[in-house]
This record gives C-alpha cells, sequence and structure tokens, in this order.
C-alpha cells in the first residue's frame, strides 16, 4: 500500500467516509471485475461489488495490517460471490454488452473490436461452466496475476489444493474448448504458456 | 489410453526438464487426444491472457456512498423497532403484574377501603392537632418578641426578598459580552 493508501485507511478505520471513498476509488476496478468474472452480469456484479464494499467498511476494524489490502477485498468479493452463485444455482452468462473495458482500447478497429468482444465474451462462457471455487482460482491467477499462496490464502485453501484446481480448471476449459469447437483470435504472446508448446 | 502424466505437463506453467519436453514431444506426435487438449488450451489461455479488467460504469463511489447511507438508515430503523419492542414487553409485562395485583386487591377490598379511611382519619387528626398547637403557640410568641424588632425582621424579610429577584432576574437575562 502507498503512504497515501495508509493514511486513507487509519482515517478509515476512525470512520472517515471520504478517506474510504478514496480506497474505494482505488480498488473499485478490480474488485468489480472479480465480480464480473464471477457472476457474469454486470448488474450483478455491481451489486457484488458495492456489497464487498459495504462489508469492508464496516469490517475495517478487524483488517490485518500486515496483510495486502487488495487481498482481503477480493477475498470478501470472492466469498460474497460464491454464496450468491450457491443461492443463485443456476448459472447464467449474461450476453449483453459487456459493462466497460478499461482502457477501451482506440486503436483497434471495428473489426478487431468485434473480435475482441466475442473473444471476451467466449471466455466468460467458459468461466461460466467452471465450478465457483476453480473459477476463482482461475480469475485470481490470470486477472491478479496472484500466487498460489495468496489464492490460497484468499479462498482459504492449501497451496496443494489451489494447484489441484488449477489444474482441473485448465483441463475442464481445454475439454469446453474442444467440444464448442470456438476459434480464439487473439494473438498476443503469453506468459503463462506451456513451455511444451 | 492413460494420458498421465502427459496432460500434467500440458497445462504445467513450470518450465518442463528436458527429458519430460522429448517425452511429451513425443507423445503428442502419437496422441490425437493429448494434441488436441493442446491446442484447446493454448486458444482458451490466450485468450485469457489478453482478458483485460473490466471496470463500472461511473459513478460507482457516488452509488456506493449512497448505499451505505440507507444501510445506516435501516440500521436505526432496526435499532428503533428492537427498542419500541423491548419497551412494548416491559409494558406488557408491567401490566400483567399490575393486573394480577388488582385481582389480589378485589378479592381482599374491604381490607383496603378500611385500611385508607384509616389513613385519611389518622392525617386528619394530625392536622386538627397541629391547628390546636398552633393557635395556642403563636399569640404568645408574637407578645413576647417587642414590635420594632418585628418591624426590623419583616424589613429585612423584604430586602432580601427584593435582593434576591434582582439576582434571578440578572441571571435569566442574556448576557452581552463586550470584546
Amino acid at each position: 500500500m502507498s503512504e497515501n493508501e495508509l493514511e486513507w485507511l487509519h482515517k478509515a478505520q476512525k470512520g472517515d467516509v471520504e478517506a474510504f471513498t478514496h480506497l474505494l476509488e482505488t480498488y473499485e476496478k478490480p474488485v468489480f471485475n472479480l465480480c464480473y468474472r464471477m457472476l457474469g452480469d454486470g448488474y450483478e456484479a455491481e451489486d457484488a461489488a458495492q456489497e464487498t464494499f459495504l462489508r469492508a467498511y464496516n469490517g475495517l476494524n478487524r483488517y490485518d495490517t500486515q496483510r495486502p489490502f487488495s487481498s482481503w477485498l477480493l477475498s470478501i468479493a470472492a466469498h460474497y460471490c460464491i454464496d450468491q452463485i450457491r443461492r443463485r444455482r443456476i448459472t447464467t452468462v449474461s450476453y449483453d454488452e459487456i459493462p466497460y473495458l478499461d482502457p477501451p482500447d482506440r486503436t483497434l478497429g471495428p473489426e478487431a473490436s468485434f473480435v475482441r468482444e466475442e473473444d471476451q465474451q467466449h471466455v466468460q462462457k467458459m468461466l461460466a461452466n467452471l465450478g465457483t471455487q476453480d473459477r476463482a482460482a482461475v480469475i485470481m491467477r490470470y486477472w491478479y496475476d496472484m500466487s498460489y499462496e495468496e489464492i490460497g490464502e484468499t479462498l482459504l485453501l492449501t497451496v496443494s489444493a489451489v494447484k489441484s484446481r488449477l489444474h482441473r480448471a485448465k483441463k475442464e476449459l481445454a475439454q469446453l474448448q474442444i467440444q464448442s469447437g470456438y476459434q480464439s483470435a487473439s494473438l498476443e504472446r503469453t506468459h503463462h504458456e506451456s513451455p511444451a508448446f | 489410453m492413460n494420458h498421465q502424466p502427459f496432460e500434467t505437463w500440458l497445462f504445467s506453467e513450470e518450465p518442463l526438464p528436458l527429458e519430460h519436453n522429448r517425452t511429451l514431444h513425443e507423445h503428442l506426435q502419437e496422441c490425437d487426444h493429448c494434441r488436441q487438449l493442446q491446442s484447446a488450451w493454448r486458444g482458451i489461455n490466450q485468450s485469457l491472457q489478453v482478458a483485460p479488467m473490466v471496470a463500472p460504469v461511473s459513478g460507482f463511489a457516488t452509488r456506493w456512498k449512497a448505499r451505505l447511507i440507507e444501510q445506516k438508515k435501516e440500521r436505526q430503523k432496526k435499532q428503533s423497532l428492537i427498542l419500541l419492542a423491548s419497551m412494548f414487553g416491559i409494558a406488557s409485562l408491567l401490566l400483567i403484574m399490575l393486573l394480577v395485583l388488582a385481582t389480589q386487591m378485589l378479592s381482599s377490598s374491604e381490607e383496603i377501603l378500611f385500611g385508607w379511611i384509616y389513613r385519611l382519619v389518622t392525617v386528619y387528626a394530625y392536622l386538627e392537632a397541629a391547628k390546636v398547637v398552633a393557635s395556642s403557640l403563636v399569640p404568645t410568641f408574637i407578645r413576647f418578641v417587642p414590635l420594632p424588632v418585628w418591624v426590623l425582621i419583616l424589613g429585612a424579610l423584604s430586602m432580601f426578598s427584593v435582593l434576591w429577584l434582582a439576582i434571578y432576574k440578572q441571571l435569566l437575562s442574556p448576557q452581552k459580552v463586550i470584546l
């Protein structure tokens, strides 16, 4: 955390709403992204993200300063989303336009933008087929670059359980990809790719 | 066909030892299943890698603050309801106790009535006795104290009354502060 963020945190712990709002503005995107990737719907993601920050605000006195604030927030968000999905029992994927892609890439032409959006909808559809904890592990690994230990701390799993879930999720995603027959048009070189390729 | 440990190697993020790499490469040349899995994983993995962060619609912080205010109002409402329910509960309990007491009173109403009449008569008797004492003592006291002393006492009492009223009025009037 930066010095400013620490200062805001201390003020927020004393009940300063404005100070907490500064923290919220810093972390709203990662929290919203996690909620959207978990729930698959922009409105539900907004609701979940708002609820996450409310719980964080009300539970600031329980926050362990030894732990990164972002991890703590994402943990609250992940558990809330997992609860929501369990209550829902039916996995839904919204095909409405993805709420907001930040930063919007204005260098892409209309065809490339369409392909990108289609790709992202496909990713979201694939994620929706994973179990809740597997989905959360994949999201944390790919969007937040979290280590196995960090994912384990956030989802209350052991490191070996995280590795096992990630392996299972990857296999399931690959099998779903085969079944769907979808050809990804993404061109960028990856950095999590197996060296066996 | 058993595809282990090849499937594990396909999804591994860690660099494989040279030997494993070679074994996997040989296996992929023969196994359609693993080759298909490799190609599919490559595709979805690339998509996951380039997937951007999704941000909320602008105004998220403002909407959150409004939600926080709503939550506080709900909590206050709940607390008020709990307080009201507690007070109602206590009042009901007291009412029940009073009803029980009243029932007991009704069963022995004659005793209670006579008891109250006795108290009233006793109070009246005390007042009458005090009246008799006062009527004999006061004239004696007045004759004992000379007239000038009485004038002095009454004058002092009047002066103190006026002084007291003036101080009281001063305390109640708004204070002017000169800076």
